[in-house]
């Protein structure tokens, strides 16, 4: 490997024993004694005498260590310690070893920094078989809310948010940081991170000046130890099984309900007595069929295992980390087959890492990071949506699986086979192949400045798709058994291999160099950074896409109980017009330590007060403006040419694109926060709370220019929003005899207010968005913010005719949907949606949870759940198509004369539908939740019985990932996370169990 | 610092947008022939394929008294269900017909002074040294543009009765809720845009060479005077009834007339199949041409592979088809029409427009639209609502959902010689009363060679054919011809409101056949039945403005009643 090899050569220098000496002393200079010193990997070695001096023997190449309780640890090479009097900085608190936060380009230890920043430690983490990482955060940290947006295998995605929305604008996501570049992170694997922090104010995104607005997600990956050796090794393997699956109706239920919504549409019924009898009955199941596809299409479990393997370690003059893991994760279909091809869904990742960082000599520093996956996704043909929208929207009686003669069953209106989709369809499979690496040089410059050095960071990655797969194609059969024949719909074609080129293949380049200057001046501390950064990204087909800004930051400390920072970035986007393009974003930030104040020095439950508070400006240059270099007018030329002559042949076409915008600036992003960090009883209870506000001017919004110019405008900078609210953290720590206990919470409390966003002039007051929170209800695609007040469902003809005159739809009819007429003009329209402050973005988020040790046992429980949230169900009540009846597994509940004082839900129709279709608060349910995320119960090995296996420790455990979940749906079968998951088109929401074993060497 | 210097240093680092992946600036595209000559052709996307107007194969045609849509879900249906609103809008195309505007203004404005240089090729037969002249190549183009934007004007005032004209590109920085221009100066705009372009486009499809045809012509805009000045001089929009324009439409007419270009096809079907008949004689003015099979897909009987059986002709639609050897309408006690047999004997285009039970299409195949049939009504989801089909605008050699489907060229035709004729003889019968030349030219439509009904004569009481001599007889009988001449074309949804009759035929139900096959006899029986109520009141005359148009602007105004 390229990190064995590079350490080695370091390590190959002459290693001559050498006797190294010095003296330790304190920041006063006064001696300390017992300072334990001892050469890295070897235990055994010395302390300091009492006037701190010491001696002892070493390697030229080894690592000198000293400890000491109650100073930061300290490492020198020996060959640099030689007669040296070496200062030992005393541990305050959040200063200790274990209390560094990474700062852009940057560390500081936790009680130096006034901007707000929550890091998680990965080993804090469980270890979930899951094939992205975010779900792995979800209630972990305050101020970051993570939603699942899908399971399928390889993109049970989620999405992001820190703290809130600030713009109704899309691409509203956090920048996402690996080792400080842009980089993927949910397909890394847990064992390559060390730790992921969220930056949240100004003070910490002001640094990244155009693309910090939405909070920085900053994932650090581990890296060698020069104190310790370690070779481990994990394997996991478990069952994922899905949850709320869609339960189908069956024929006869099927064929009597869809009778029922012909009926209600004055349409004769379409099966008779007699056939309803041959369903019931289930006579013959090649005429009647009485198919249960999800039975026979999806598995009850589906296997996910994973392996990974790390060696690090180092020297005085390298340090290694090195990682290679395999991810596996099956689908749940079944019931096909193919000997030329798997058409199951499954997902199967490898990764690998090498962090060398080289010590070349007293003044130079190297790191050398690559890393890389490839990940390949395979799936059916028609794609996991087509498969499942076949498994889900097929009627029970639309065709037997397989005819009489042995051909694929289908129809007119239903040509889709699951069967024929697994196996005679083809596959898809999408391989992504990712390489990361960045180099990074840190020259000292003593002999200019004490103190001073210069840094230069530069990223290359490329990432590429490569889609591959085989196609095929099925004929289904409908049998007619008047004539006894069968008709063909669909086409056969034979299996062929389908490949792509290469596509998708982006190369990012991110150069970061300056100087930084670290110096201490008795009480007086100052830490300044400046860099210049450009980055590209190439991309087929499309110019560069740069970006270039610098950043400066200076750092104050005074007694290590004053702090305070100054950041400043001058940062130039090429989306806007040049001359308006670069903008100043700075920002401010100060804390302070008052409990090591006098007056607060005798409190004897309070160890520790932090006041901090930040303000600053932050820019977004993300806006999703429709064409790139919006502030030109172009004109776009090809496409498809309008056919002229005998021969119609295309002629030559030329667009005028979207109308040129060349005030287009921005979003400029005011961040206010203030906080308080405290820890009480011997720091056993630490306790954290912001408050925060954050306001967002220049957001797009429509122009909404008449139509009459004819030519779609893209959007201003005209709006404005805002965001505020709270959040707190608390951590109690405690030892009870042998049972050590963790316990730990985060609450967050959001809400966001749209201050200013171009509105038709003729909306009335009520339909105004303006004062009501960013974001809406998702159903399907759509994003609902208007809604129409339903009064419940009509009762009786006569209560139509009293009512005011209902216009979705020809006719109303007992059952349908009853609304309020808003405006009063006694005819319920558009005019009468009401603008609503349903979202589905949480008002307040949470997680807690507890983590327990015991002798040899461990265990670790989370809880995650939300508040102030809103789903939709209209859109799976309403499910199906006019060839399906909109019957489906809800219509049991619909409203019909007999049941109409319990009935949830309209009565079923197949045609002038639009009453109860529209958008209105009779599908919005809660979306809360509370739920055991995930827990893990762990049992190590007695360290007598593994040390002969020379082994260091073993480890089994179990896991569970989505075990039980809390909700207000009133036993209605969703997911309150995502109401669609198992439903229409979606992957069935999942649960995961896992059984693993950890072996460190 | 050190990094300032280096960032002032390299100044150009990020572009400048003057280069783009594809597009080019406005600079670029003027001064580049093909590029200038792009826009133009972009600008005919605007004239709309009218077979679609739902995304699911709804055609226009039900939206009004012709036909029922399959599909009980469709946005046509709003037509007829009384939701009809400014919330609640359907074919609106209020915005694309404005880009189609916008496209052609800027071409006008920019044409002159781009590079565009001579191409003879573009004409027919030797062209004139003023054709082949740089002048002769600009007339032609902007004559296109004028014809346009004629065009696109037209389609907005038979939907709105008045609009913002849009003579100029409009800017985003102007203040651009204006009010609506008069009825009258729309009508005079696009007369004038139309008069611009007839001096400058060549003469009809013919003249211009084989690739460019398709491209506009003298007779279109001629064509499409004569549809405008109908519209202009009809109850609708004519309320004094001045029989000057009356008069005024019928010389439009006869000026396409008169050009002795166009003529009619001997078979009722050809002028839509242009596979066959490409450019024909009778078509004036089309959409593009693409090969297809879309029209049979969404329209044919629904036992044929899978066809959505969409477009479904009512009973009164049937009805109108008179008595083949009679020439009387079904009504008419003397036209022997028998019940118990409907279609025997009837109008030959009958059958060329609409499937009834029992025809064989697809030899040996039939549609059987009886009851338990396997096109009847209740077959699936999407079987025909009314007992009928449409067959109009067909290629019988078309297929679909083949490994291999055949695809034939057919067009949505705009203008054709047929509406000319009828558009004169209905002016000319409410300008000067039943004179000659209307039963002349009436009867030019109604004996097409394929179509052979007798003439209409007022001599002979008795005989076929026979109408009163009465502007108001003659009124009926044209009306119905056009009705069955031009069904489903897209017509008689505004014919029915130029002559202010939309209470009368469309605030009423439409039925269909329910056809019982006796099993013992294997004979038919015919009952009628009610598909479904209409709802039209007297705002249906005129579309909305749509709330979020008028909440944009204002000052357009909404249209009565809504």
């Amino acid at each position: 490997m390229l990190g064995w090899g590079i350490s080695n050569t370091m390590a190959q220098q002459p290693g001559q024993t050498v006797t190294v000496s010095g003296k330790v002393v304190d920041q006063k200079n006064n001696p300390i004694a017992g300072v334990s010193i001892f050469i890295q990997e070897k235990k055994s070695g010395v302390s300091t005498a009492n006037d701190g001096s010491f001696t002892l023997e070493a390697n030229s190449n080894d690592l000198i260590i000293f400890q000491m309780e109650g100073f930061l640890t300290f490492s020198k090479s020996a060959t640099e310690v030689n007669k040296a009097t070496l200062t030992l900085v005393p541990a305050l608190i959040e200063a200790n070893d274990k209390d560094d936060v990474y700062i852009p380009f940057g560390v500081r230890k936790k009680r130096q920094v006034s901007a707000t920043v929550n890091t998680v430690n990965v080993s804090e983490l469980p270890q979930l078989p899951l094939s992205t990482l975010n779900n792995a955060l979800t209630g972990r940290l305050a101020g970051l809310y993570i939603q699942q947006t899908g399971t399928r295998p390889g993109t049970d995605d989620a999405t992001f948010l820190i703290r809130g929305r600030s713009s109704y604008n899309n691409g509203q996501s956090p920048l996402i940081l690996v080792d400080g570049v842009e980089r993927d992170f949910v397909d890394m694997d847990l064992a390559e991170i060390e730790s992921i922090s969220v930056l949240k104010d100004a003070a910490s995104l002001a640094w990244y000046g155009m693309s910090g607005s939405n909070g920085v997600l900053y994932v650090r990956t581990k890296r060698g130890s020069a104190t310790t050796t370690k070779v481990t090794f994990d394997a996991q393997g478990g069952l994922q099984t899905p949850v709320n699956l869609t339960r189908p109706l069956d024929s006869y239920s099927f064929a009597t309900l869809y009778n029922e919504a012909q009926a209600n549409s004055g349409i004769a019924p379409a099966y008779s007595a007699s056939v309803l009898e041959a369903y019931r009955t289930n006579s013959d199941p090649l005429l009647y069929p009485n198919n249960n596809l999800i039975k026979d299409f999806l598995k009850e479990a589906s296997p996910v295992q994973r392996y990974v393997g790390t060696v690090s370690g180092g020297n005085a003059f390298a340090k290694y980390f090195t990682m290679f893991s395999f991810f596996d994760q099956a689908g749940l279909y079944k019931g096909g087959n193919n000997s030329s091809y798997d058409a199951n869904t499954n997902f199967q990742r490898i990764n690998f890492r090498t962090n060398l960082d080289i010590h070349v000599n007293k003044t130079l520093d190297v790191s050398l990071d690559v890393a890389g996956r490839s990940s390949s996704i395979r799936y059916p043909r028609d794609g996991n949506g087509g498969f499942l929208t076949a498994l889900y929207g097929t009627p029970s009686n639309a065709f037997p699986i397989t005819n009489a003669d042995g051909s694929y069953g289908g129809s007119s209106l239903f040509r889709s086979n699951p069967k024929a989709m697994l196996e005679s369809r083809g596959n898809v499979t999408d391989l992504t192949r990712t390489l990361l690496a960045n180099v990074s040089v840190k020259q000292k410059l003593n002999f200019i400045l004490e103190g001073l050095s210069l840094n230069a960071f530069y990223s290359y990655d490329v990432t590429s798709l490569y889609a591959s797969g085989f196609t095929q194609n099925y004929e289904v059969y409908e049998f007619n058994a008047a004539n006894n024949s069968y008709t063909r719909f669909g086409n056969k074609a034979i299996l062929d291999y389908a490949a792509s080129d290469f596509n998708g293949n982006v190369r990012r380049n991110e150069f970061w160099g300056g100087l930084d200057y670290d110096r201490t001046f008795g009480e007086h501390s100052i830490n300044a950074s400046s860099r210049v950064m450009r980055g590209v990204v190439a991309t087929p087909g499309s110019l560069l896409d740069r970006r270039e800004q610098i950043s400066n930051r200076i750092s104050y400390g005074f007694k290590q109980r004053y702090f305070i920072d100054a950041i400043g970035t001058y940062a130039a986007s090429e989306t806007f017009m040049p001359g308006k393009r670069a903008g100043f974003f700075p920002a401010v930030s100060a804390g302070w330590i008052a409990s090591e104040e006098s007056f607060l020095k005798n409190v004897s439950f309070l160890d520790y007060l932090k006041v901090r508070a930040s303000y600053g400006l932050v820019g977004n240059d993300a806006i999703s403006t429709s064409r790139r270099f919006m502030f030109n007018t172009y004109y776009n030329r090809g496409g498809t040419g309008y056919l002229f002559g005998t021969g119609y042949a295309a002629a030559s076409n030329t667009t005028e694109a979207e109308l040129a915008n060349p005030n287009l600036t921005w979003e400029s992003t005011r961040k206010t926060d203030i906080g308080v960090d405290l820890k009480f009883f011997k720091q056993s209870l630490s306790l954290s709370a912001d408050y925060f506000h954050e306001n967002r001017r220049n957001l797009l919004t429509n122009a909404l220019i008449p139509n009459i110019i004819g030519q779609t405008s893209g959007q201003v900078n005209g709006g404005e929003a805002e965001y505020k609210g709270y959040e707190a953290s608390l951590n109690y720590n405690k030892k009870f005899g042998q049972v050590d206990v963790n316990f730990y919470g985060n609450f967050t409390h959001v809400k966001s207010n749209i201050i200013q966003l171009n509105q038709e002039a003729g909306l009335p007051s009520y339909q105004l968005e303006t004062g009501f929170p960013i974001s809406g209800v998702v159903q399907g695609a759509n994003f609902n913010r208007r809604y129409l007040e339903s009064m419940g469902l009509f009762q009786s003809q006569a209560e139509i005719d009293a009512a005011p005159i209902q216009r979705f739809s020809g006719t109303v009819k007992p059952g349908d949907i009853r609304y309020r007429d808003i405006n009063g003009d006694g005819v319920i329209d558009n005019f009468d949606f009401v603008q609503k402050d349903f979202t589905n973005v949480p008002t307040s988020y949470y997680g807690f949870g507890t983590s327990i040790k015991f002798k040899g046992f461990d265990l670790a429980v989370l809880f995650q759940g939300t508040q102030g949230r809103t789903i939709q169900i209209a859109s799976l009540v309403n499910d199906g198509t006019t060839n399906t009846g909109f019957v489906n597994q809800f219509s049991i509940d619909r409203w019909t004369p007999e049941t109409a004082a319990t009935a949830k839900y309209p009565r079923l129709a197949l045609a002038d539908r639009g009453n109860n279709t529209q958008v209105s608060d009779y599908w919005v349910r809660s979306g809360d939740y509370l739920r055991l995320k995930h827990t893990e119960l762990g049992y190590s090995l007695n360290a007598g019985f593994v040390k002969r296996m020379k082994v260091q420790s073993i480890r089994f455990y179990v896991s569970g990932f989505n075990l039980f979940t809390f909700d207000k749906l009133d036993g209605l079968p969703i997911d309150p996370e995502i109401p669609e998951s198992g439903y229409i088109n979606s992957y069935p929401y999942l649960r995961s169990y896992s059984l693993g074993l950890n072996v460190k060497f | 610092m050190l990094a300032s210097a280096l960032f002032i240093g390299c100044k150009d680092y990020l572009q400048d947008g003057s280069l783009s992946e594809g597009p080019i600036t406005a600079e670029q595209n003027w001064s580049n022939d093909v590029y200038a000559r792009g826009v133009l052709n972009n600008a005919y996307f605007s004239v709309e394929d009218k077979y679609n107007l739902d995304g699911n194969g709804a055609m226009q045609a039900s939206g009004s008294d012709e036909a029922v849509n399959s599909n009980l879900n469709s946005n046509i249906n709003i037509f007829n269900n009384g939701t009809w609103g400014p919330v609640r809008t359907v074919n609106d195309s209020y915005g694309s017909l404005y880009e189609g505007l916008r496209v052609v203004n800027l071409f006008m404005a920019n044409a002159q002074k781009s590079g565009i240089i001579t191409q003879p090729s573009e004409l027919a037969a030797t062209p004139t040294a003023y054709e082949a002249s740089l002048q002769g190549q600009i007339d032609r183009l902007q004559g296109q543009a004028f014809f346009l934007r004629a065009y696109f004007h037209f389609e907005l005032l038979q939907r709105y009765g008045s609009l913002v004209l849009a003579t100029r590109v409009f800017d985003r920085n102007e203040n651009l809720n204006l009010p609506r221009n008069s009825f009258q100066e729309c009508v005079d705009q696009i007369a004038l845009d139309c008069d611009s372009a007839i001096t400058r486009l060549p003469a009809w499809t013919q003249t211009w060479s084989t690739g460019q045809r398709g491209r506009a012509t003298q007779t279109a805009a001629q064509a499409l005077k004569s549809r405008l000045f109908l519209y202009a001089a009809s109850p609708q929009y004519n309320s004094t009834g001045d029989l000057t324009k009356w008069q005024k439409a019928a010389d439009a007419a006869k000026v396409v007339m008169d050009r002795n270009l166009h003529s009619l096809l001997p078979d009722y079907r050809n002028p839509f199949l242009f596979g066959g008949n490409p450019y024909n004689n009778e078509v004036i003015f089309e959409t593009q041409t693409p090969n297809r099979n879309d029209i049979e897909q969404n329209n044919a009987p629904v036992s044929y592979d899978g066809a959505l059986g969409r477009t479904n002709p009512t009973q009164e639609m049937v009805d109108a088809f008179e008595m083949r050897s009679t020439g009387r309408l079904i009504s008419d006690p003397a036209s022997t029409y028998n019940p118990a047999n409907p279609y025997n004997n009837r109008d030959n285009r009958l059958n060329f427009a609409i499937f009834v039970n029992g025809v064989v299409y697809k030899s040996p195949r039939t549609v059987d639209t009886f009851i338990g049939g396997k096109d009847g009504i209740g077959a699936n989801v999407n079987a025909t609502k009314t007992g009928y089909y449409m067959r109009k605008f067909f290629n019988d050699a078309v297929t679909w959902n083949q490994a291999s489907n055949t695809l034939s060229r057919r067009p949505w035709v705009i203008f054709r010689y047929a509406e000319i004729l009828l558009n004169y003889a209905e002016a000319l019968n409410e300008a000067q009363g039943p004179v000659a030349d209307v039963y002349r030219v009436i009867n030019l439509v109604r004996q097409r060679t394929g179509v052979a009904l007798p003439a209409l004569q007022s001599t002979n009481p008795t005989g076929a054919g026979y109408v009163e001599a009465t502007k108001a007889a003659m009124r009926l009988r044209i009306q119905n011809e056009r009705r069955v001449e031009l069904c489903f074309e897209g017509h008689r949804f505004f014919d029915v409101r130029r002559w202010k009759l939309g209470e009368e035929f469309f605030n009423r139900p439409v039925s269909g056949m329910r056809i019982t096959k006796n099993a013992a006899t294997g004979l038919f029986s015919y009952e009628r039945f009610t598909v479904e109520n209409r709802v039209f009141t007297a705002k249906n005359y005129l579309y909305p403005i749509s709330q979020s148009n008028l909440n944009r602007a204002p000052a357009l105004g909404q249209n009565p009643g809504y």
